[in-house]
């Protein structure tokens, strides 16, 4: 793993001490002793960094804690969610006792502190033994958080990333564009809601549950997905009132009334697997009612049918919709909104299966929307 | 002209020596900051005239940045050569000295004088002296005087001390002593700061456990200094089989002399006293009956001394980090002498050594802290695989 020490008395024995009493490996920092350095040891990816709140003599005689050197190098590597150490957890080494300025580092991303111990300002022994456990604490903890943020800030780079390139939202039409733009906001309100600090009295009293408010956050993205893979001019009119075709842009149907009859591009064999085929409803069929203009579709059959328009062969459809399945088994446990009446009348609302699998889940959700990106368009 | 030579703007301003004063003093005062400022060979050439007056932090050099340097030996060398009059300060001094081309000062007493002195040159008074006691010169010649009385009051030690188990120790500038003293045992010295001190401690306070210490109020270069004082704290502050052993400072001046020194209060902790430079006082206090003074008294005592921050320190951030580190290896149960970096000579200075004694500190650390540091090592090594989070692991803590 690697961390990074920025601190102007790096060299006098912070780098060392860290080294043996923290991270427990030596030689595992690297360390950056001014603000230039630090600007360019920033643009390597780190997995945690240790930041000096005042690193230059001039820093003494500031007042603004916002222009102090360490606040600086701080929000440049919270810049923008785009920054290689966005996700990066950062442990604050300082020697102000003042809480105010600690809490401006926090609300900039900050997560641990350790208290450089002043004779003026001497702790007792427990707490003075404390202060480096709290350390120890914070690392562990942040090492922790710091995989999962990494593992998350990839996946959502990589969205955004695709988006960008992405021929249908890299266009001058504007309902492309807002919808890009809404998926971004949609990946960083996720990003923010998975790990957002909670306090214990939110965990215990409140059952707070940042995991599962987030999937939901990064599930709805599918909307969005779904209409950017539309022809958006030829399925809602101006009214944003759906016509009775839905068209993707590919050029193939999702919802084809021809003929009075309702073509789907989606549906089950047999054995109640999705297939990739074309299947016909009558207009006396519930299907045709189901889909005609005047009745919402749901995200699901959105999904199914997008994959079934884009995957190139039956194989690849199937590997899709397996996924998606089993993402939309667990969206639909996660009823914090659009409960079924099953759910409301026998589950609680936080299940353990529910709870336990939250993460991961936002992981394969944040996958599976990457992988509808990659999939073939022209 | 006088070229100081000093890294810390910061620590210039706190003593009044801004830029705007530096540059009102320009025709007496060339001031350095860095290696850069004298990095032409003309400058340097200028510099070491030899009417010129060297003033240099004594850490400057140890600046990581000026190590870079290549020229820097060269300077070095020059200092070193005794033909410029050279003039270090620094905290790690407490004491001042002059010897031949070489003058000791601690900081405050360099810049609190530096006006004076060149006031003074500008009047044609070139003394050095000024730079040295500043305004109080005066109190050096008397209290010279006084000790130079002082030897004639000739003190048989032996009859004295009659085999009382005693350390009597000396200043060699004002005192006459014997080479073969018989009842008890002696010690010369003429320590000017806490480093020298301490490579001198062991071989003095660490071999015999004595009754009583017997030290004078001045001792070096400098008497209004009253390094006596200074020494009390350093034996009270430095673990050794006499750490709370009676000290008795002799002297031959009032108490009212030293209301203004550092370690003043050293007087008014447990078995710590002044006493008079006589026959009389010197057999009272070895026939002194009084309570000894516990090791487990010595953190509250030493509490009475209000030690500040050394000079070297010109901010808070400097010392924080230093303890910082101290403390963070002290928790950790590693050893500061390990730690690369660190200047562990530092914790030989008389502040540290009241740090660390009135906080309890020199005890080792608890046996459940070393169990608990323990067992966050073992914890880390699950943690640290890159894509694996070994969840046992965490549950374990």
């Amino acid at each position: 793993m690697s961390y990074l020490l920025i601190d102007d008395l790096a060299n006098a024995g912070w780098k060392y001490i860290l080294e043996r009493a923290v991270i427990k490996e030596p030689n595992s920092l690297r360390v950056a002793i001014n603000k230039e350095e630090a600007m360019l040891k920033i643009k390597d990816k780190w997995d945690l960094i240790f930041l000096d709140m005042r690193m230059d003599e001039s820093d003494h005689n500031i007042n603004n804690i916002k222009e102090f050197t360490g606040f600086e190098v701080l929000r440049e590597i919270k810049k923008e969610f785009s920054s290689i150490n966005f996700c990066t957890p950062i442990i604050l080494i300082t020697a102000s006792t003042k809480i105010w300025n600690i809490n401006t580092f926090v609300e900039y991303g900050v997560e641990g502190f350790y208290i450089k111990e002043h004779p003026d300002y001497q702790f007792d022994k427990i707490s003075s033994q404390n202060n480096l456990i709290n350390l120890q604490n914070s690392f562990i903890s942040l090492i922790v958080k710091g995989k999962q943020r990494r593992e998350i800030w990839s996946l959502c780079n990589s969205i955004i990333k695709k988006l960008n390139s992405h021929i249908y939202f890299e266009t001058q039409e504007k309902k492309y564009a807002n919808i890009k733009n809404r998926i971004i906001d949609k990946i960083k309100l996720g990003y923010a809601q998975l790990f957002q600090n909670r306090t214990a009295l939110e965990k215990e009293v409140l059952l707070s549950f940042n995991e599962s408010l987030s999937f939901i956050i990064f599930w709805s993205i599918l909307e969005e997905i779904s209409k950017g893979f539309t022809k958006v001019n030829e399925t809602w009119n101006d009214q944003n009132e759906r016509n009775s075709n839905w068209k993707f842009n590919n050029g193939t149907y999702f919802i084809l009334f021809e003929n009075n009859q309702l073509k789907l591009n989606f549906g089950k064999d047999a054995y109640g697997n999705y297939i990739k085929a074309v299947f016909n409803f009558p207009e006396s069929s519930d299907e045709y009612k189901k889909y005609s203009k005047n009745f919402s579709v749901s995200l699901s059959d959105q999904i199914y049918s997008l994959l079934s328009s884009y995957c190139i062969n039956e194989v690849e459809y199937r590997q899709f919709w397996q996924i998606f399945k089993s993402l939309n088994k667990y969206r639909n446990k996660t009823d914090f909104i659009h409960s079924s009446v099953s759910n409301i009348l026998r589950k609680k609302l936080l299940e353990e299966e529910t709870i336990k699998d939250a993460y991961k889940m936002n992981v394969e959700i944040l996958k599976f929307i990457d992988m509808v990106l990659n999939l073939k368009v022209n | 002209m006088i070229y100081i030579i000093d890294d810390k703007k910061d620590r210039q301003s706190k003593y009044s020596w801004t830029e705007e004063k530096l540059k009102f003093y320009k025709d007496e005062i060339v001031p350095i900051w860095t290696y850069e400022d004298m990095k032409s060979e003309d400058f340097r050439r200028q510099m070491f005239h030899e009417k010129n007056i060297l003033i240099i932090h004594e850490s400057f050099f140890n600046n990581i940045e000026h190590h870079r340097v290549k020229n820097i030996v060269e300077v070095k060398e020059r200092l070193k050569s005794r033909e410029n009059l050279v003039i270090y300060f620094s905290g790690g001094i407490y004491s001042r000295s002059k010897n031949a081309n070489r003058i000791y000062l601690p900081i405050s007493t360099l810049y609190q004088n530096l006006e004076l002195y060149i006031l003074k040159k500008r009047q044609n008074d070139t003394n050095i002296d000024y730079l040295i006691y500043g305004k109080n010169k005066e109190i050096e010649i008397e209290l010279g005087n006084k000790w130079q009385l002082s030897r004639n009051a000739i003190i048989n030690f032996n009859d004295v001390f009659n085999n009382s188990n005693s350390l009597l120790i000396q200043s060699n500038r004002y005192f006459v002593y014997e080479d073969n003293p018989i009842g008890y045992n002696s010690e010369v010295l003429n320590s000017e700061n806490d480093y020298t001190l301490n490579e001198r401690f062991d071989n003095i306070f660490n071999r015999k456990k004595y009754d009583n210490i017997f030290m004078p109020l001045c001792f070096g270069s400098t008497l209004s200094d009253f390094n006596g004082l200074g020494l009390a704290c350093y034996i009270r502050c430095s673990k050794s089989l006499n750490q709370t052993t009676r000290i008795f400072i002799y002297s031959v001046i009032s108490t009212d002399y030293l209301l203004q020194n550092n370690y003043f209060n050293i007087l008014k902790t447990k078995n710590t006293h002044l006493i008079d430079y006589s026959i009389e006082s010197f057999k009272n206090a070895v026939q002194k009956d009084q309570q000894p003074f516990l090791q487990k008294e010595l953190q509250n005592e030493l509490a009475k001394l209000k030690l500040d921050v050394t000079e070297d320190y010109f901010d808070n951030h400097s010392i924080a980090n230093e303890w910082g580190i101290y403390q963070m290896a002290r928790n950790a149960n590693i050893e500061v002498d390990l730690i690369e970096g660190f200047n562990k000579e530092k914790l030989n200075s008389l502040y540290f050594k009241w740090l660390i004694t009135k906080n309890g500190l020199s005890e080792p650390i608890s046996e459940e802290q070393i169990e608990l540091q323990k067992r966050y090592a073992d914890t880390l090594p699950g943690l640290k695989v890159i894509g694996k989070i070994d969840e046992s692991k965490l549950k374990r803590r």
